[in-house]
């Protein structure tokens, strides 16, 4: 088959998981007590990572590290602001309308990316006369349409949803493309022999086919949309959280902006496991 | 030479299915021109067991695809039933070479892919119909799995069903039992004889394998590297040519000398140097 496992995000999340079960496996032979030692072994390094990842954060903070202002920035101090801002509802009322933006914007580019890319990756002339527009345009920061979106949508959240509309449709539809076009002839010409028209070859063939690649295209764009929603959210907009970070920069509340950056990387963290939950349900591996 | 108008007992009898009349296919390869299928004339009679044999690069693949219809042939024409063919269709069930087995569905869900295309709705219904099949090539243990986890042999059964399903009046088979395992491959033949037997549906199969074409067939149809069809041999072997009655003397006598009679023929046809125009 023309596909290569490696390249398959599926496949590798796949192999670290039986790699981690492997060991367990091995050890619950051994003994019946070396859960606890098991699981240690097995997470042991992610467990490191994260306690390196804070305690070199607050090394630096101690240490004077950005400036006289450091002390705020501490993750000691990021911790006891996101408990005030939990408290007081800062977090949901910023966080909520965040996310709202961010689904809203990906369900719309879905609609649109994911049957524009089936044709045209169904489609050979198609894929060329798209060619050329589409590597165009994928190239350009959305911000960079910021001033038009806001002459045409004006200020607020139709023109932030624009943006991350324009930012997520990329990845969707050069990912769905390029699963629909890798298609193996082999299927088409036994769907074929089987009297299958082009629609019955486009819904049991070429669509099933591409599932593993839309899904690594949506694990894309919710990337950069999530990436770019803190920007798109300093024009104008009343709420969210890249309003937020400015807001707290404005009142100097830098343990706030250093808890929002931590809320901002632990919600970006889950919606892409939620991401490499779906590719792990529904790709189908060879 | 080609023996297109070959009297034989049984395509006499039957009514003719498909019939061939000077079908050439031409190749550009590097800016030469290939000739891969010349002048072949053919009738294939109703429920009938043809096998087509002869060395490799003698056009047969090329010959099967053009009667299934994913190729036109350069000149001469192929007809079904008097219509020309323009193009695959359902009524002409192909197995590859290679196993097209949709890597997402397991043995069961392919098998019921051809009910889907044909708009097939009932869960219940696809399921007993393609249950039927997959319990005929004997992958009944195998339905819930997925074609990485099967071998071989079981997904040559798994693709068998798939196309069996589908119901169609004839059968073309591309070395469907090439690189299988000599045990796989007795087992495939006596049941692809019962499956053609019991289902009344035409054979066209392909192979290189002479003992395979004897045991199978009711004609050997031998291509030479030319292209052409050389000779068309009739096997009159009485069947089952397996179990008890392929150990009467006389029958593995019959059947060795038929093979040689291909054999030679086959020799005669590599012989000859690929024709280049």
């Amino acid at each position: 088959m023309a596909y290569d496992s490696s390249n398959c995000i599926a496949c590798r999340s796949q192999r670290i998981n039986k790699f981690m079960n492997m060991g367990s496996k091995e050890d619950n032979k051994q003994s019946g007590s070396g859960v606890i030692v098991d699981f240690i072994k097995g997470r042991g390094f992610y467990l490191l990572g994260i306690l390196l990842f804070l305690a070199a954060w607050q090394i630096a903070c101690s240490l004077k590290g950005f400036g006289d202002f450091s002390e705020a920035f501490s993750p000691l101090s990021a911790a006891l602001a996101l408990l005030e801002m939990a408290r007081n509802g800062d977090i949901l009322h910023h966080a909520i309308p965040s996310l709202r933006r961010v689904l809203v914007s990906l369900s719309l580019a879905i609609v649109f990316a994911l049957p524009t890319g089936v044709l045209v990756g169904y489609f050979r002339q198609l894929e060329q006369i798209t060619y050329v527009p589409f590597q165009f345009m994928r190239m350009i920061s959305p911000l960079a349409w910021m001033p038009i979106a806001i002459i045409i949508f004006g200020v607020g959240d139709v023109s932030v949803t624009f943006l991350l509309w324009l930012v997520a449709i990329w990845p969707l539809i050069l990912n769905t493309v390029h699963g629909a076009g890798r298609v193996s002839p082999l299927w088409l010409n036994m769907a074929k022999t089987m009297g299958a028209k082009d629609m019955g070859i486009l819904s049991k063939i070429i669509i099933p086919a591409a599932i593993p690649d839309m899904l690594t295209g949506l694990r894309l764009a919710v990337g950069v949309s999530w990436i770019i929603l803190v920007p798109a959210e300093m024009l104008g907009v009343p709420d969210g959280l890249g309003y937020f970070i400015l807001d707290t920069r404005d009142r100097f509340r830098y343990d706030q902006l250093m808890a929002t950056i931590f809320i901002i990387g632990a919600i970006g963290y889950l919606l892409d496991s939620a991401n490499r939950w779906l590719i792990s349900k529904f790709a189908w591996k060879i | 030479m080609a023996e297109g108008t070959n009297d034989n007992v049984q395509s006499g009898r039957r009514k003719t299915l498909i019939s061939l009349k000077g079908v050439t296919k031409i190749y550009q390869k590097s800016g030469k021109d290939l000739e891969a299928v010349s002048g072949c004339d053919l009738e294939i009679a109703e429920n009938e067991f043809l096998v087509i044999v002869g060395p490799t690069g003698s056009g047969k693949s090329t010959l099967l695809k053009m009667i299934a219809g994913f190729e036109p042939p350069t000149s001469g024409e192929i007809r079904l039933e008097g219509e020309l063919i323009k193009g695959p269709g359902a009524d002409r069930g192909m197995i590859f070479q290679e196993y097209a087995l949709l890597p997402w569905r397991t043995v069961l869900k392919n098998v019921e892919l051809g009910l889907e295309l044909k708009g097939v709705s009932g869960e219940k219904e696809k399921k007993e119909l393609a249950m039927n099949y997959i319990d005929m090539v004997g992958l009944t243990y195998a339905a819930g799995k997925y074609p990485v986890e099967l071998s071989g042999g079981m997904k040559r059964r798994a693709s068998l069903a798939m196309i069996l399903v589908t119901k169609p009046k004839i059968l073309l088979m591309d070395g469907p039992f090439n690189a299988l395992d000599s045990k796989t491959k007795l087992t495939l033949h006596n049941e692809i004889v019962r499956i053609w037997e019991h289902e009344h549906n035409t054979i066209i199969f392909v192979t290189s394998e002479l003992d395979e074409a004897v045991k199978l067939s009711d004609r050997i149809a031998v291509m030479n590297k030319r292209g052409q069809i050389s000779r068309i041999i009739d096997n009159t072997l009485p069947r089952p040519r397996f179990g008890k009655e392929a150990l009467a003397p006389d029958f593995h006598h019959r059947f060795v000398a038929l093979r040689e009679e291909v054999m030679n023929e086959v020799k005669i046809g590599a012989g000859l140097e690929a024709c280049t125009i």
